[in-house]
């Protein structure tokens, strides 16, 4: 007698071994056609000639699904657009590069008119930089806190910054016309050495030294007081409390000015200035015969700064110099009495530094132009930039590709797994012969 | 108690003469009172009521852009005396050599420039054109630097020095070297000017008017 478990089950259980195995042989088929037409993955590794060898190759004799690239370094703006462009194309891309140098170069004009270049240079800290224009190397830097800043004269063609392998470059967006300085004061050594620094640094001059009492001895022809004329105004004393209210003109029009010295305490410019005047401080003699005289000038402090203003310097616990906008342009007070003195100097047998003494002239200058840029009125003109500039290449690679992915990292298809194919035809055969024996065993063919 | 900055007084102009270990450098003492007379009567200029002596081996000498140096006798600058010389000039400094002797073949004349030689090079002593700020500056002098009485009397070298000859720090004079003898020229009593129809020491105002403003 038949068990029920022969009548019912076993013929139950052998169309559903009968169903797997169609369905597994379907499944298959299926399979093996997709692989069939699935395009091949590719892979590049090594530098701008080898990828761009595989680009060449991906996008004529080949159409791969997906491809890696491996770089040994930034990929050039060509290459990286060309990448890019692939997905167009229905190519997948991913790419790595643990090895490649993260930088950045940006560049802005400079009111100066030696050194008219800014060059902002981002890279790993402890990195060296090579950092040339078009003419050939410039200047050799170590990056310190996330990069360096240099300082330039006139550049030829766009700015690079080269750190590792990775070159990044810019080019000046604008530039600007550095105009002359006019300089008031009495024929006194302060004048003298002031116009003398801001001359020696390379800055144009025009000067009124109250000289006669017939009138004034001028240096240059003196113009108009306006912004198409100087870059800054410097009143030295009261030689220039006449000129008062066409300063104050001149400066909310945009022009930069300087009340120094003893001009800095004349009501006449009281309100223009970013403080008021305090008691004067004595100069400290012995400190001139040293590698820092700036803090042992007799100085003016500034004292009562008006809530816009910004202290800029000190010395002795006291402000030196502040500075305030005014209308359209910028006023400095600078408190240093007789600047020249730090100038001329000592020995420095106490400082026992004799090259940094004798490095006293350009410090002043220096100085003195500092003070001078940081007020100048310059007009900015936008400047046409020729050739491909590439700021930021990394960045842009990651904003072109998306983020690294190391090429175990990049997920593939379940359905291009070549396991899952055998696994479908393991399973038909199994149950094939399972159904088989079934059926034999209960005395079936 | 301080200053009020508002009533700082200006500082005056202070005429300097040099003192150097070697020479008579004190040769003419009334030409500082005679130079200080002429700025206070054609300019503008503050200007201290006497003059000051200032080493040359000290710094002292760096807290007066202007100084006057003459002498008749030889001059051996010692080696702090040299330094000094230098970085008062490269700083910006305006010295005045003037050669007392009035004498091309003096000692004044031939130690002077072999010291000048030893520290600045010695092609540093260049003529100054005639052109030149320094005669102009002030009072004109179109032919250049004016004549003495000691040339046109023929002492000395029995000669008319046609020309001064400078140092130069950049485009800025920083030692002028005379042999013309405007130590003697301009040796007197201020008072004297008011019996001269022009003024010899109009010069001496461009020389400092020049060290002031340029």
């Amino acid at each position: 007698m038949r068990s029920l478990a022969n009548r019912f089950g076993r013929p139950a259980l052998e169309w559903t071994l009968r169903a797997s195995m169609l369905l597994a042989l379907a499944s298959a088929l299926w399979l093996a056609i997709h692989v069939l037409r699935e395009r091949p993955a590719a892979t590049a590794r090594g530098g701008p000639t080898a990828v761009r060898a595989a680009l060449t190759r991906w996008s004529t004799v080949e159409t791969p699904e997906r491809v890696h690239v491996a770089f040994d370094s930034v990929p050039t703006a060509d290459v990286r657009d060309w990448l890019a462009a692939l997905p167009a194309a229905r190519t997948r891309i991913s790419w790595e590069g643990a090895a490649l140098t993260a930088t950045a170069v940006a560049v802005e004009p400079v009111i100066d008119p030696k050194r008219t270049t800014r060059v902002w240079l981002a890279a790993p800290a402890g990195s060296n930089a090579a950092i040339s224009d078009s003419m050939g190397l410039i200047d050799s830097v170590s990056a310190r806190n996330g990069g360096a800043v240099i300082t330039v004269g006139d550049v030829q063609g766009s700015i690079r910054g080269s750190v590792g392998g990775t070159t990044a470059s810019a080019a000046r967006s604008d530039s600007i016309s550095v105009k002359p300085v006019l300089v008031f004061g009495v024929a006194y050594w302060e004048t003298k050495f002031v116009v003398a620094a801001l001359e020696e640094y390379g800055w144009r001059v025009d000067a009124r030294f109250g000289l006669a009492p017939s009138g004034d001895v001028m240096q240059g022809a003196v113009a108009t007081i306006d912004t198409s004329r100087y870059a800054a105004v410097i009143a030295l004393d009261s030689s220039a409390t006449k000129y008062a209210s066409r300063i104050a003109d001149y400066v909310r029009s945009g022009g930069g000015f300087i009340a120094a010295g003893d001009a800095a305490a004349l009501p006449a410019f009281a309100a223009m200035l970013p403080g008021a005047a305090g008691t004067v401080i004595p100069e400290k003699p012995s400190g001139l015969d040293s590698i820092a005289p700036l803090q042992s000038l007799a100085l003016i402090p500034i004292v009562q700064l008006k809530r816009e203003a910004v202290p800029m310097e000190s010395a002795n616990g006291q402000t030196a110099v502040a500075a305030v906008r005014v209308g359209h342009g910028r006023v400095l007070q600078v408190g240093y009495l007789d600047t020249w003195r730090w100038r001329m100097g000592g020995t420095g047998a106490e400082a026992g530094d004799s090259a940094a003494v004798a490095d006293l002239p350009r410090a002043h200058r220096s100085w003195w132009s500092g003070m001078v840029s940081s007020v100048a009125y310059a007009p900015h003109w936008s400047i046409a930039s020729n050739g491909v500039l590439d700021p930021a290449p990394l960045a842009t690679l990651v904003g072109a590709l998306g983020e690294a992915a190391p090429q175990s990292r990049v997920r593939s298809t379940r359905l291009g797994n070549p396991r899952l194919l055998a696994a479908l035809f393991v399973l038909a055969i199994v149950s094939m012969l399972l159904e088989v024996a079934s059926r034999r065993l209960r005395g079936k063919m | 108690m301080g200053i009020s900055a508002k009533n700082a007084p200006m500082k005056p102009f202070t005429f300097a003469t040099a003192i150097y270990e070697s020479g008579d450098w004190e040769s003419a003492q009334k030409l500082p009172s005679n130079l200080i007379d002429s700025i206070a009567r054609y300019t503008a200029i503050p200007v201290a009521p006497t003059g000051v002596n200032v080493a040359l081996a000290t710094t002292e000498i760096f807290d007066h852009p202007f100084v006057w140096l003459t002498g008749h006798l030889p001059v051996r600058f010692n080696s702090k005396e040299r330094e000094n010389l230098e970085h008062f000039v490269r700083r910006g400094g305006f010295i005045v050599i003037d050669d007392h002797n009035h004498d091309i073949d003096g000692q004044f004349h031939k130690t002077t420039h072999e010291e000048l030689a030893r520290i600045f090079g010695a092609t540093s002593l260049r003529p100054i054109p005639k052109n030149h700020d320094v005669y102009s500056c002030f009072f004109k002098f179109k032919d250049g630097p004016p004549t003495t009485t000691q040339e046109l009397n023929g002492w000395g070298d029995n000669l008319v020095h046609k020309e001064l000859f400078a140092v130069m720090n950049g485009n800025r004079i920083g030692l002028i070297y005379s042999s013309k003898d405007y130590s003697s020229e301009w040796d007197f009593e201020p008072d004297t000017k008011r019996f001269m129809e022009i003024d010899p020491t109009r010069f001496g105002v461009n020389l400092i008017v020049y060290a002031l403003t340029r």
